[in-house]
């Protein structure tokens, strides 16, 4: 119940509006990657977890953002941070696996959460290796032409 | 004496104009008048002249002129009225007046003419021209007319029902009893459009250069069929001779931009669209097709934003949507452009080529295959680089 008060439009809008909910969510992780405001990071990612993993190509790009924010100056909590980076590393793309790199490498030497975020970089990396060997054949349909019916 | 010289000149008037000779029936006209005759059927004949030379307000005036000086309201008039809005391109009014013809006119193949039009402007639903059909040619089989307006109501009521051969036939007939009828070209065109049949439309009129400088109305199923056929320039052509009949007429317009896009001059085409919209701001249509000329031609913000001015038309919202999908990827706008395709997708889910662009742009965004392309002409660059300065060297060490 408390947690469903903290969102009350977004919570409204997921219901009603997919487009506009995605517009606000993505507004919110902005303001959070500008504001560096991790406690509100971790709400809104418990809260709508399931939007996160379902629509994560929506989101990935701003998650990102957020992270390389955050990790940029939050030094106090940075334990919590991680915690919410392995979620992020599941649903990843390709500057998540940088951000993943350079996480392991600069960060998380003495941290309870490396064996994780590793686990979660072999996992990502098995995937976007996945992908990779497909993407040849990655091809868009072309833009739709005029409207070019004869009018009477 | 002078009643009949002057019925004499009116009778020849009459015959000269349904034969397309406007000059001289217009000279009869004046004789007719000058002996006596009433004014009011001089000028019914002279807006039939004027319509069919596209002088559709000098038509418009005249046929009111014969309305308030004959005193007596003609409901044949109604049918010429709604092809002169018709033709303006007020579709509303046209319906309005068509209706009223055909519930009215004391003809019976006006009767049926008007039949014709509102069937063409989707006025009734096909099972309602069906059941008028059926009821009108009943009644049509219970009387005795005229063998020639007997024809033309038995091929017009044929192409209704979609018995294209018969009418066709029945008119190619007639116009070999008569060549000189200008109507019988316009129903037989009608019933070639109706039947798709474009080019015969074009072996029909292409060579009769005397029939469209009579009948000018006579070059919109010619500049149909031209452009239906692939037959651009041609179609220009006539367009261009209409236009400058009836400014006014938006749709005109939009069809000569659709020509000019053809043609592949987009500026041109661009043109066309902005005048159709000045004319009529709410042809949507118009806003699509100039969006889609500015996102072909790379200037994807105002492509942009004629997409964004379509709106309130359903059959368009799909390819908006999609075409937004397009433009924002280009754009590297990619969550509004995954946006716009799963909202495409919604709204067409049959077609499937929304939904295999979202799928696609989701994981050519996972391995941002940009970057990658990028890196790859980098280190050909390098490469290239590496080799220059090595010969360079090599020069320099060999002339020094």
């Amino acid at each position: 119940m408390l947690r469903q008060d903290k969102f009350p439009v977004l919570m409204k809008l997921r219901s009603e509006n997919q487009g506009e909910f995605r517009h606000q969510i993505m507004a919110r992780l902005k303001n959070i990657a500008s504001d560096k405001d991790l406690t509100d990071f971790v709400a809104i990612l418990s809260q709508f977890r399931k939007e996160f993993i379902t629509d994560s190509c929506f989101y990935i790009d701003v998650l990102n953002d957020v992270v390389r924010n955050l990790l940029a100056h939050e030094k106090k909590s940075l334990q919590g941070l991680l915690d919410q980076f392995v979620f992020i590393a599941e649903i990843g793309d390709t500057h998540t696996h940088e951000l993943l790199n350079k996480v392991l490498n600069v960060f998380a030497r003495d941290n309870d959460a490396l064996s994780r975020l590793q686990k979660s970089m072999l996992s990502l990396e098995n995937k976007l290796r996945r992908f990779e060997k497909d993407s040849d054949d990655f091809k868009l349909y072309p833009m739709l032409e005029i409207e070019d019916q004869w009018m009477e | 004496m002078i009643a009949n010289k002057a019925q004499k000149y009116f009778d020849r008037s009459v015959t000269a104009i349904t034969e397309g000779k406007h000059e001289r029936g217009r000279k009869w006209l004046k004789i007719a008048g000058f002996y006596g005759y009433p004014t009011g059927p001089i000028h019914y004949q002279q807006a039939i002249v004027a319509l069919e030379q596209l002088n559709l307000t000098d038509a418009l005036r005249l046929f009111h002129s014969y309305m308030s000086l004959t005193h007596s309201i003609d409901e044949n008039v109604y049918y010429y009225l709604g092809e002169i809005y018709y033709l303006s391109g007020n579709k509303d009014e046209a319906c309005r007046y068509f209706k009223k013809s055909f519930e009215r006119a004391s003809n019976l193949l006006i009767q049926c003419k008007s039949l014709v039009y509102l069937d063409k402007l989707n006025f009734y639903s096909s099972e309602k021209v069906n059941q008028l059909t059926e009821h009108k040619f009943d009644y049509l089989l219970s009387i005795e007319s005229h063998d020639m307006d007997q024809k033309r109501i038995n091929a017009l009521m044929a192409s209704l029902r979609g018995d294209y051969n018969l009418s066709i036939d029945l008119l190619t007939e007639l116009i070999e009893e008569k060549p000189n009828v200008r109507e019988l070209y316009k129903e037989l065109c009608e019933c070639y459009l109706r039947s798709k049949r474009y080019s015969a439309i074009l072996d029909l009129l292409q060579d009769k250069t005397w029939l469209y400088k009579s009948d000018k109305t006579l070059l919109f199923p010619l500049a149909k069929a031209y452009y239906l056929s692939n037959l651009f320039s041609e179609a220009r052509q006539a367009l261009l001779f209409l236009i400058k009949a009836l400014p006014g007429n938006a749709k005109l317009y939009f069809n000569l931009g659709n020509i000019y896009y053809k043609l592949k001059q987009y500026n041109r085409s661009s043109k066309c669209y902005m005048k159709a919209l000045q004319s009529d701001p709410q042809l949507y249509i118009c806003h699509y097709n100039i969006g889609v000329l500015y996102h072909k031609t790379g200037i994807l913000d105002l492509g942009e934003e004629y997409y964004h001015k379509v709106f309130d038309t359903d059959h368009l919202y799909y390819s908006v949507h999609y075409n937004l999908g397009v433009l924002y990827y280009q754009k590297k706008q990619y969550f509004d452009s995954l946006n716009a395709f799963q909202t495409a997708d919604q709204i067409n889910r049959q077609d499937g080529r929304a939904r295999h662009n979202f799928d696609t742009i989701k994981s050519i965004k996972l391995i941002d295959p940009d970057t990658k392309v990028e890196q790859k002409v980098l280190s050909l660059v390098n490469i290239y680089l590496i080799v220059a300065v090595g010969l360079l060297l090599l020069l320099f060490i060999f002339f020094s």
